[in-house]
């Protein structure tokens, strides 16, 4: 959502935009419950650390760039709203490494995953057993991306 | 009688799952309470930030739930619900005002006695508040309406 949007009344139906809107809103709900919490802490979130929402139908690209301008030079959890999820949200920390001798080394002994322009952050979730790292062609920077098993 | 004893402790039971403890607020023991900090981007110029305070796992104490938007590459605070000072209330902030209190209205007062209820109640309604009113919010931190 871009304050020029803000002038429209509502959200134009299927904005990925809006449905992130709606369901940040169910995630501060859930954070309520200490089971959601634990969920999250299964999956490395620490109390203080950001989160992004993302449509399991946005360009990776675009994620990427809600987790650089969220976060703070750390790691970012991105939830991805899904309601076959026993809580509600998929999850995958990111976490945009800082450019150096030992961001390259990790990303060349992790091996390189290539994200098509058309990728989207369902697609990504979906390739993952785990953890993998990933150069996006427009960064210069390489993007470390883990996804933890979903809780029993 | 035995089936009586066994209805009690039912109850008891009950009791205990609905009632908070009727201990004032202010009188929490800091030591078993558990802080909660989460901050949410909804969009790339949209994020919530939520605090909150729960003792014992169970009982929310306070909350803070902060608007942010993006305005030329930062995160600025547009309005926020807090239970600061027994009190449930929203706070509209102006653009360019070093006034962090804003405009400030009260919602609903926090009773020292299971004032868990309310301010977890309060948590939810504030929620929903900020949900609806966003862009309105938004809108009067901007200066276009009162």
């Amino acid at each position: 959502m871009t304050h020029s949007d803000l002038t429209a009344e509502t959200p134009a139906r299927g904005d990925p935009a809006a449905a992130t809107f709606a369901a940040g809103f169910e995630f501060m709900r859930r954070l309520r419950e200490p089971q959601f919490r634990e969920f999250l802490r299964r999956h490395g979130w620490e109390h203080g650390e950001h989160v992004v929402m993302a449509a399991d139908d946005e360009p990776v690209i675009e994620v990427i760039f809600k987790v650089m301008i969220n976060g703070t030079g750390g790691r970012v959890l991105v939830a991805i709203p899904d309601e076959r999820q026993r809580l509600g949200f998929r999850l995958l920390s990111i976490e945009v490494s800082t450019t150096g001798r030992r961001a390259w080394a990790l990303l060349r002994r992790a091996g390189k995953i290539n994200v098509g322009p058309g990728a989207t952050i369902g697609m990504l979730y979906d390739a993952f057993s785990k953890c993998g790292q990933y150069m996006p062609s427009e960064w210069t920077s390489p993007v470390t991306v883990r996804k933890e098993p979903e809780p029993a | 009688m035995g089936k009586t004893r066994g209805a009690d402790a039912a109850r008891r039971l009950v009791d205990k799952a609905i009632y908070p403890p009727s201990v004032a607020r202010q009188q929490v023991p800091p030591e078993e309470c558990e802080e909660t900090q989460c901050s949410v981007g909804l969009g790339p110029d949209d994020k919530i930030i939520g605090r909150f305070v729960l003792w014992q796992d169970r009982y929310m104490v306070e909350f803070a739930l902060m608007q942010f938007t993006r305005v030329g590459g930062r995160w600025v605070e547009v309005f926020r619900i807090d239970t600061e000072h027994d009190k449930i209330h929203k706070h509209q902030l102006r653009r360019g005002s070093p006034d962090t209190q804003g405009t400030v209205t009260d919602l609903v007062e926090i009773p020292p006695d299971e004032g868990w209820r309310v301010v977890d109640k309060g948590y939810t309604n504030a929620l929903s508040i900020i949900q609806n009113e966003w862009r309105e919010n938004f809108r009067r931190w901007r200066g276009d309406t009162q």
